[in-house]
């Protein structure tokens, strides 16, 4: 079974993998026989278009697949390029080669990367922020290299040169063994190696897309807070990509600099910062060969404009985007695909049926309900106990010193009209919410100062009121990440998945739908199972039957019953149905306080409470 | 220190303040009432400075020549807001992009307009003499317009009909819509007003810079900077973020050169965003 399991979760990224080698060996022998064939002017020019393509794969990755849309791409390009300068003025002559600058000029915008990395993402900087933040610091760095005009700015032997720009920096250069002497790599020789690392580059960052590392990036890209409510560590997360898009645009840069021997600030400028929009903009921004695509066909444009003798290239340049941006925002590539993917389906949606599409899965999940997959049945429960616990919004205390405790199993629901403190209470237990008073314990351990990816790391798993799914990835891959946040195993998590979606009834080709597109019901059942796959030691279901019919509300009660044989399940509920058929006991909140708590039974023959539901003062 | 130095440091510092809030209001209005980031905001001002620049030499005197660049940087701004960015509002990233195409496109258009050599307006009102310092009058002009600037966005925005329907919009989108503010109306109007902020400070400032066709990315560079600060309260905000940066900024310019004051206001901008990821004014929750 398990066998099976992976083979089949790693079985959509083979397709994907394959087609990553099959293009990966086309573009080496393009570049092999471009290389070997091409006029030379040509080759210089294009060799230069390839270290753009590089520049352009490190925002495809960054923005494309890690959401983040960072203009610090041109920073970290430039101080790529400087850097490499500075280390090959100074070390080439002793090291006879100057692949070690270009080590150091990743290095140097790595370095960078994790530094901005750290201030922007462990500040939680919303997006629109680290836009505007990453273009004001690439801006602020070319003007801080324009003011080193004077020659006292320098490294080693490397003059700065402020506006005109360092000058002299050495070409690539390779020791090979056995050879005499260092071998510098010019016109078609530095063209191949530079299509050979833009391909090579290509096809790693699309591998690592399909790993485990790169599939939980993407999912912090479509839900961050459901990411962190999994027990991602988004920040750190964050900071890789942000890091491991500055290696590949710090590589560009150097390769930049070795190309053109020379740099000066306009790398830093907004006019690059542009040209690197427009190309993968019009690419595609999620798309590898889109990068390729985007930077001939711009550049290719450009330089025929260029060469007609006016100046107006930055004119057109803005114009496209500005197309682009109005017309097909997906990007040249992608619209392109999606048109013979829209020929492809009609086909075979006309040759087959869609019956398991349909949103009818209760007929399965009826049959399985007694037996909840062996491999996410929780081991054991924990307690929770809540102290004394307050937290107030301006003048409106939302919680006010609550005490309860919840043993080690059962099912508890959670009454009160709305703004009791419900959802608030909840938010407090998984750490949303920092308590102001009181105290948290779970499993007798407090926990009232941790955060709230470090509880879900611990055990604790919600079901937020509000549906929160990652919505463009498939329904296999929301379970996997959700398994795989917990127990940081892909097979285990691939195992818990396929287990999942055959106890949903998701099997088959619901399972690689898109989580958007199903419907309503099974995104609710999906969430939950999102929260099941993470084998909790505490559940807690925010109004997990909200807009389920009467049998689908059975069916959870059974599903809550089952679970909380092992573990504690804690119900925010509004449906009497549900707490009816539960049994379980019942606390009731008003006004932030415990206004009640006993037996469903007990509390309907509590005035006070009866006062409250019906309105009577 | 004589008593000249320090009164002629405090100017300095004011005179900083007073820029930053000349070259951010008009941004920081589009942040903060629409969460659109102008990314041409720069070439807003740049054609503002040049269109005082054309009256100028038409020989219409400087104050009128400021109104007319604002009213002329309000019509350009209705115009793109109507083509362009009305259509992007549902998406971040597609304003982000569209309002970056639209920067090199006006760059271009006033390059091919106005030529790329530096142009420049005779600085008026002389000099001031402080002790044995000496310092532009004009400063004290933009200094009281820089705050008076401010003011009247405080109270436009607090004591006007359109000001508070604009501030219910922002609050809450639907229930303005249904007590029957139209939005898409007042959207435009607040990018009309950002707009023409940013032309009038373009069109102050014209006469203590060199007017080039490319400085429009020295102003956004700033102008981003002071927004990310202070955050989205469009006064509280644009003011505290200014009087911080431009004191820095004039401090370690004046002690470590021109390049340190550059550096230490980018340092100082990315520490107050880790502390305060939603800028100063992002803690009051507040829209001015």
């Amino acid at each position: 079974m398990e066998k099976n399991t992976v083979t089949r979760m790693s079985g959509i990224g083979d397709n994907r993998r394959n087609q990553a080698w099959g293009l990966a060996a086309l573009g080496i022998l393009a570049v092999v026989v471009v290389s070997l064939f091409g006029n030379s002017f040509q080759l210089q020019q294009w060799s230069q278009w390839l270290v753009f393509c590089i520049l352009a794969i490190s925002f495809v990755w960054v923005w494309g697949h890690g959401g983040i849309f960072s203009f610090a791409q041109v920073a970290f390009f430039g101080v790529g390029a400087y850097s490499y300068g500075i280390f090959a003025i100074n070390l080439s002559d002793a090291t006879g080669e100057t692949v070690s600058a270009v080590l150091f000029a990743v290095l140097a915008s790595v370095v960078l990367a994790i530094l901005l990395g750290y201030f922007l993402f462990y500040g939680r900087v919303a997006d629109v922020f680290v836009a505007i933040a990453t273009l004001a610091v690439s801006l602020v760095f070319g003007t801080l290299m324009t003011g080193t005009a004077d020659t006292k700015f320098r490294v080693g032997d490397a003059i700065l040169g402020g506006f005109n720009g360092m000058t002299g920096i050495p070409s690539l250069t390779v020791w090979i063994p056995g050879r005499e002497g260092s071998l510098s790599l010019l016109g078609a020789e530095f063209f191949a190696v530079a299509g050979a690392m833009a391909v090579v580059i290509a096809f790693v960052v699309a591998l690592v897309r399909e790993s485990s590392f790169g599939r939980i990036v993407g999912a912090i890209r479509e839900n961050e807070n459901r990411a962190y409510l999994l027990g991602i560590p988004v920040p750190f997360y964050k900071v890789c990509t942000f890091s491991i898009s500055a290696a590949i645009a710090g590589l560009a840069g150097s390769l930049y600099a070795a190309w053109g021997n020379f740099v000066d600030p306009t790398v830093f400028d907004l006019q690059m910062a542009t040209l690197l929009a427009v190309w993968v903009f019009a690419g595609g921004r999620s798309s590898l060969i889109g990068a390729f695509v985007g930077v001939f066909a711009i550049q290719a444009v450009s330089d025929a404009i260029a060469t007609t003798g006016t100046t107006i290239t930055p004119l057109i340049l803005g114009g496209v985007l500005i197309a682009v941006v109005l017309l097909i925002p997906l990007g040249i590539v992608p619209t392109i695909m999606s048109w013979g993917q829209t020929l492809l389906t009609r086909r075979i949606e006309e040759a087959g049926d869609d019956e398991d599409l349909r949103s009818d899965t209760n007929g399965s999940l009826k049959k399985n309900i007694e037996k909840l997959p062996a491999s996410v049945v929780p081991r054991k429960g924990m307690t929770v106990a809540v102290d004394g616990l307050g937290i107030s919004f301006g003048g409106i205390t939302a919680v006010d010193q609550v005490t309860i405790d919840f043993p080690s199993t059962g099912v508890h629901c959670l009454l009160g009209p709305n703004g009791a403190g419900k959802s608030t209470l909840f938010k407090l237990l998984v750490g949303l919410y920092r308590a102001q008073i009181g105290d948290i314990r779970i499993g007798g351990q407090s926990v009232t100062h941790t955060s709230a990816s470090w509880r879900a790391r611990n055990g604790v798993s919600i079901k937020s009121q509000v549906l929160s799914l990652f919505p463009r990835l498939t329904v296999r891959e929301n379970l996997w990440i959700a398994a795989y946040a917990k127990s940081g195993d892909p097979r285990d998590a691939a195992a818990v998945t396929t287990d999942l979606l055959h106890w949903l009834g998701y099997d088959g080709r619901m399972a690689e739908k898109r989580a958007d597109t199903i419907a309503h019901g099974n995104q609710q059942w999906l969430d939950i199972a999102m929260a099941l796959s993470q084998r909790p030691t505490v559940l807690l279901l925010d109004e997990p039957t909200a807009g389920m019919g009467r049998e689908e509300t059975e069916l959870m009660v059974s599903v809550a019953q089952r679970i909380g044989e092992k573990i504690p399940v804690i119900v925010v509920e509004h449906d009497m149905d549900f707490v009816r058929a539960s049994g379980a006991p019942v606390v009731v909140l008003h006004q932030g306080k415990i206004l009640a708590t006993g037996t469903l039974d007990e509390i309907r023959q509590n005035p006070e409470v009866l006062n409250v539901y019906l309105g009577r003062a | 220190m004589g008593m000249d130095q320090i009164a002629i440091l405090f100017l300095g510092i004011a005179s900083d303040i007073a820029s930053l809030i000349l070259i951010s209001l008009g941004l920081a209005i589009i942040f903060g009432m629409m969460r659109v980031i102008n990314f041409a905001h720069g070439e807003f001002m740049m054609l503002g400075a040049f269109f005082a620049l054309t009256c100028v030499r038409m020989g219409i005197p400087l104050w009128l020549a400021i109104v007319i660049a604002s009213l002329g940087t309000a019509i350009l701004g209705m115009a793109i807001e109507v083509l362009l960015i009305r259509r992007l509002y549902r998406e971040d990233e597609a304003t982000i992009l569209g309002t970056f195409g639209l920067s090199l496109v006006l760059t271009q258009v006033a390059l091919l307009l106005w030529g790329s050599s530096p142009e420049g307006i005779a600085t008026p009102l002389g000099a001031l003499n402080i002790g044995s310092y000496g310092l532009s009058a004009y400063r004290l002009v933009l200094i009281g317009a820089a705050g008076g600037l401010l003011l009247l966005v405080w109270i436009f925005f607090t004591r006007s009909r359109i000001g508070l329907m604009a501030r219910a919009s922002v609050e809450s989108p639907e229930m303005a819509a249904a007590l029957g503010i139209n939005s898409a109306w007042i959207k435009t109007f607040t990018f009309v007003l950002g707009s023409a902020l940013a032309g009038m400070g373009g069109a102050l400032l014209a006469p203590t810079v060199a007017i080039t066709a490319k400085m429009g990315t020295a102003f956004v560079t700033q102008a981003f900077v002071t927004v990310v600060v202070g955050g989205a309260g469009v006064v509280t905000g644009t003011g505290t973020a200014s009087v911080v940066l431009g004191t820095i900024e004039r401090l370690v310019s004046t002690l470590a050169g021109p390049i340190a004051g550059i550096a230490a206001v980018l340092i100082v901008a990315i520490i107050v965003i880790r502390i305060l990821p939603t800028g100063v004014s992002g803690k009051w929750k507040k829209i001015l």
